[in-house]
């Protein structure tokens, strides 16, 4: 219905002026029929209360910012290692005590071989036994296509290369050789190619590189790449943080939903338990229960056969101790949340309407309780992540928790501690990614609390 | 001739005390509902009127037991569910289905994360009515459609609705139960007045279609005069007196009552001029501490001696007309 | 005295929603004189309480008053700044609220807050004098043990003593215009017809002109001189007190009227309602507001907004296309 242009005063208008002032016609004055009624009330768009809750988190800058920043961290962590060739175990005896982006000496001739050749095989590139090509049976692949070769005579400190299009594509060169400068002497090896990677345990896979990646975040004493420490350290890091707070969540709840729903005495004397556990010195608790635990819990999964004892002992009696720590300790703020929430979802008109209907208790806890209160679940074990983590890494950092060869944030912190005035960047970059990730896990954590804030609803 | 009504409800000296904690040892009672007997006829509206801490709400829920009962009788239908004498207090499943409540507050009386089709369909659910799905869905959308809603409206959420709407998912729940007796309480306060009448209109409708009994709970008491049967007013806890609608509204007898009537403002500018209103003096006392003898002695005009010392009985002063007032002793 | 204490011109209001602008105010015009009580009678949404707050210079974000003029004894309130409207406040244009809990600090005692709204707009009183002239106020309120209550707090005083002390507060400085948000609408029955016995009391000592919001006819029927009744931000009649009641002209004002339960009808026959719901702020009808809700609703309610229409001569005036059409017959018929 298009609108015309009407000409009278808004306010206090004669009849008579109006009449005269406009045109109308009989059709102006007809009733309008129900249908035209009703295509000019819309039912106005309805949002539902989760895409509520997504469009406010997406309005609040810092918390996409640091939503952002957690998962880039996680894709550093999970996705990271495959992306360098370097692995948080492996010692290379060449490239020790390398700072960010340095290069070793071996590194360098690595590199300027590789402007003679398209792979390099560097001895001295290799972690612990592969200083040396020993006799044997090898095979490597190179584009797709695998080749197997053999070496009659131990090459150390020298350089297997691979050059495409060459009349020997494979030789070796002995480092001094290459050094020296100028010609050098390649000696020839003979290769051919094969079908497949080969099944035979005798034959030793080597991996040529066409580059040199460097070491990002420089490597330590044994020569160790720590950024793939970095990863493998965040990698442990969240699990743990994520395990964990799925235990404190489980737990937490549970007794917390309990003690709410009942009430009463049951409720006075489960809260008082609580009390007590809040007002045991934590971190004394943990310490103790850390040293306590190591002896047992080896005992345990050194004897067991049971497959889920097999499992977590292949985690480390480090790590399954933090895990009983969390589900001694730390299990008590999320009761108490848990417990605050149902008292006041029980107060509200919707439970008072299911019980009238006839529902059991069990079903208002099912259908309504629940239901209501995944939004605070969501909020509170998220905020449990961060602690979770930064607990595991001051345990870690003070040698409990984590034992080598794993590494955590924490306990690389503890390692860079006494080299911290000459190699600084050993500790530097585990304490930044560790101080990142609790941040931002922090900060999505109280940008979900605020956007799903029924309060602030308009 | 009058035909023998069938009482659906029955109370006898109905009394549901709070405790509550006013000291470090001492335990005091908020005294909500004091004494109260009446009952309940069959296919009738009674209607409860009375201001805060009269204790209408808290009757109405004492009546389903969601609280429970301090102490007094109830009996629904001839069948005894709470005695506190004779130590009886029925499981009360059974009558789940058949006494039921509607909210004052829409919004709040709604699960916001269901559905409306869940909302609705959860006490077929409970009592096992539609052990079919097709079946579950067509009685959902009946039911929708009985109070003026839309079936497709099943899939939305609470709050896409108005408060007219939502108070109308609100009877369509207590109607899936198909029940007997419905508790109205303060059902219409919360909603727009263009919208109150609406749902007025739809009660009554329901009422003669479906034989409804309602106890319809209100402080006001126009809207309760128009839609009740018989009224009783409420103050402080007791019920002070109990008449059929005109009766009440045009010859009431209860100081009380008298007052309340001639407070309420009409929409007729002129009558207003004319009316003699009679004012009261100070506050509502607390429930907590209630006054002495006849609860409403402190603000009475009338009030003498005996009032603060004794509480008057409730009695029959005139057919069907009961009333609780030691004035009306002196006037017979 | 006949000039017009207040006028209120074309004002509009929105809110700057993150969803959409919500027309609350879509340009009202009433006007009061001094002595006089103007009725504001809407529903939720009307914009009754809304256009009190932005008389008050009350509005806060993301509210805004977008157009309209405000005038108090003849100049715009609404281009005063901050400190010309402190000064304003509470010394000649008053307010009230509907929940006195909340509208007192909790605190500081009633005697403090009295003495505070006194010292706020005459800085030569003396602490004496604002004492007794506090106690002389809530005497006048209603509340006995006068100077008892001045040392209490506002938790001690029940509800309806609670309202009395905020008119008190509210009447303190004298003010000539007294804006009433919904003041009786949380009180008992008795309590309000307390409160309003109270209110006409005392605009009668003191001369002053009340703007009274309510939604309850019954109250605006007891207190009210003129009336206006609102709609989504419009309004939809407006008149003498005696005029609305009793010669009701817009459809939506005889429906409020008969859709509405009397105490003093003779039967209990049928109500009649209103159809509909009511009008999304966000998305309102084009044409008259409510339009799609009317039974009389015309192809011309649905595309224009009607205008304001003057019908008999004591400024009683309805906006409806109604009035056009009967008055384009009549001509017709001459």
């Amino acid at each position: 219905m298009e609108k015309r242009a009407m000409k009278f005063n808004l306010f206090h208008a004669n009849v008579d002026e109006i009449l005269a002032a406009n045109e109308f016609s009989s059709a102006d004055f007809e009733s309008a029929s129900k249908l035209d009624k009703e295509s000019m009330v819309e039912q106005h768009k309805s949002v539902s209360y989760w895409k509520d809750a997504a469009r406010r988190f997406k309005n609040n800058t810092v918390s996409m910012v640091a939503l952002a920043v957690a998962i880039l961290l996680t894709i550093f962590a999970f996705a990271g290692p495959y992306m360098i060739p370097y692995s948080y175990d492996e010692q290379y005896r060449g490239s020790m005590k390398l700072a960010p982006f340095e290069y070793s000496d071996s590194e360098k001739l690595a590199q300027k071989a590789l402007t003679d050749a398209d792979a390099v095989f560097s001895t001295a590139l290799m972690q612990g036994s592969m200083t040396s090509l020993k006799k044997g049976d090898y095979a490597f692949a190179y584009h797709g296509t695998w080749y197997s070769f053999t070496m009659t005579k131990t090459l150390r400190s020298g350089f297997l290369m691979y050059k495409a299009g060459e009349a020997d594509p494979l030789y070796t060169v002995k480092e001094d050789d290459f050094i020296a400068g100028g010609n050098y002497e390649k000696t020839a090896v003979s290769y051919t190619a094969i079908d497949g990677k080969p099944s035979d345990p005798g034959v030793t896979v080597i991996k040529l590189s066409e580059s040199v990646f460097p070491h990002v975040f420089g490597t330590d004493s044994s020569g160790r790449d720590i950024m793939s420490r970095t990863m493998y350290g965040a990698r442990v890091s969240l699990l743990v943080g994520v395990i964990a707070s799925l235990i404190v969540l489980v737990i937490g709840s549970i007794y917390g939903a309990i003690s709410g729903l009942l009430g009463g005495k049951v409720d006075f004397v489960m809260m008082r338990f609580v009390e007590l556990i809040y007002s045991v010195p934590d971190v004394l608790i943990v310490l103790l229960l850390q040293v306590v635990l190591q002896t047992p819990l080896q005992n345990w999964f050194d004897s067991s056969t049971v497959p889920f004892v097999r499992a977590l002992s292949s985690l480390g009696v480090g790590i399954v101790s933090i895990f009983i720590t969390f589900a001694l300790l730390y299990w008590v703020s999320m009761a108490r949340i848990i417990r605050g929430q149902v008292l006041m979802l029980k107060k509200q008109e919707y439970v008072t309407a299911a019980t009238v209907l006839g529902a059991s208790n069990s079903r208002i806890i099912r259908k309504h309780l629940l239901p209501n209160s995944i939004g605070q679940l969501v909020v509170t074990t998220c905020l449990e992540i961060p602690s979770a983590i930064f607990l595991e890494s001051f345990l870690s950092f003070l040698g409990l928790g984590i034992s080598a060869p794993m590494s955590s944030l924490g306990s690389m912190c503890s390692d860079a501690i006494d080299t911290i005035t000459v190699y600084p960047y050993r500790l530097l970059f585990p304490a930044i990614i560790l101080s990142l990730l609790v941040l931002s896990l922090n900060l999505v954590g109280d940008g979900m609390r605020d956007a799903l804030d029924p309060r602030l609803k308009k | 001739m009058e035909q023998k009504r069938e009482k659906l409800l029955e109370i006898e000296k109905l009394r549901k005390y709070f405790p509550v904690k006013t000291g470090l040892m001492r335990k005091d009672y908020v005294q909500a509902v004091q004494d109260v007997t009446l009952h309940i006829y069959k296919g009738e509206t009674l209607g409860i009127v009375g201001e805060s801490g009269c204790g209408k709400t808290t009757l109405g829920r004492t009546i389903l037991r969601l609280y429970e009962p301090t102490c007094g009788k109830i009996i629904y239908n001839g069948e005894t569910i709470f005695d506190s004498e004779k130590k009886i207090a029925v499981n009360m499943l059974p009558y789940r289905r058949k006494i039921q409540l509607i909210f004052q507050d829409p919004s709040a009386s709604l699960d916001p994360r269901m559905t409306v089709g869940e909302i609705v369909g959860e006490a077929l659910d409970i009592h096992k009515l539609t052990p079919g799905r097709a079946e579950r869905t067509a009685r959902i959308s009946k039911l929708l459609e009985d109070v003026g809603l839309n079936s497709e409206h099943a899939n939305r959420f609470p709050h896409e609705f108005s408060g007219g709407q939502q108070q109308r998912i609100g009877i369509a729940r207590a109607l899936a139960v198909e029940p007997e007796f419905i508790v109205c309480d303060e059902p219409i306060s919360a909603l727009d007045v263009s919208i109150q009448s609406q749902v007025i209109n739809m009660l009554e409708d329901l009422q003669k279609e479906r034989g409804l009994t309602y106890l319809f709970i209100a402080h006001d008491l126009s809207v309760v005069r128009h839609i009740s049967d018989r009224i009783g007013v409420m103050y402080l806890g007791c019920l002070v007196e109990l008449a059929e609608s005109y009766e009440l509204c045009n010859k009431p007898i209860h100081p009380y009552t008298q007052t309340l009537l001639s407070a309420v403002p009409l929409p007729d500018p002129e009558k207003n001029k004319k009316r003699k209103r009679i004012l009261l003096e100070g506050d509502i006392p607390s429930p907590l501490n209630p006054p002495s003898g006849c609860r409403f002695h402190t603000r009475c005009p009338y009030a003498m001696p005996i009032c603060s010392e004794k509480e008057p009985e409730f009695k029959e002063y005139s057919p069907d007309h009961f009333a609780a007032c030691h004035k009306l002793d002196l006037e017979r | 005295m006949n000039g017009k204490l207040l006028e209120i011109k074309n004002l509009q209001v929105s809110f700057f929603t993150p969803v959409g602008e919500v027309k609350a105010v879509n340009g009202i015009n009433y006007s009061l004189g001094y002595n006089e009580v103007m009725g504001i009678v809407g529903e939720s949404g009307s914009g009754k309480s809304v256009e009190a707050y932005a008389i008050m210079g009350l509005l806060q974000s993301p509210g805004r008053v977008v157009g309209g003029q405000v005038l108090f004894a003849g100049e715009d309130i609404l281009t005063y700044d901050s400190k010309k409207m402190t000064d304003l406040r509470g010394n000649k244009i008053s307010m009230i609220f509907q929940n006195p809990m909340t509208s007192l600090n909790p605190v500081y005692t009633i005697g403090d807050q009295l003495v505070e709204a006194l010292t706020c707009h005459d800085k030569n009183i003396t602490k004496a004098e604002a004492k007794a002239r506090a106690i002389e106020m809530i005497e006048l309120v209603g509340i006995n043990n006068a100077e008892k209550r001045f040392t209490q707090y506002p938790h001690e005083f029940s509800g309806g003593m609670r309202q009395r002390a905020m008119i008190a507060m509210a009447l303190i400085c004298n003010p000539k215009l007294l804006i009433a948000d919904e003041p009786t609408t949380a009180l008992d029955v008795t309590i309000q017809a307390q409160i309003i016995e109270l209110m006409k009391d005392l605009q009668k000592k003191t001369d002053m002109s009340i703007v009274f919001i309510t939604h309850n006819l019954g109250v605006v029927a007891e207190i009210c001189d003129k009336v206006t009744v609102m709609y989504a931000g419009h309004v939809m009649e407006q008149g003498a007190v005696n005029d609305i009641f009793y010669n009701p002209q817009h459809p939506y004002t005889r429906g409020l009227l008969h859709s509405m339960p009397r105490l003093d009808s003779e039967s209990q026959e049928r109500m009649v309602p209103i159809d509909g719901t009511p009008v999304d702020l966000l998305d309102p009808p084009k044409g008259c507001s409510f339009g799609p809700r009317c039974e009389h609703c015309m192809k011309i309610c649905l595309r224009n907004v009607p205008p304001l229409v003057e019908i008999g001569e004591n400024g009683h005036v309805s906006a409806c296309w109604l009035h056009v059409r009967q008055a384009a017959e009549q001509k017709e018929a001459k």
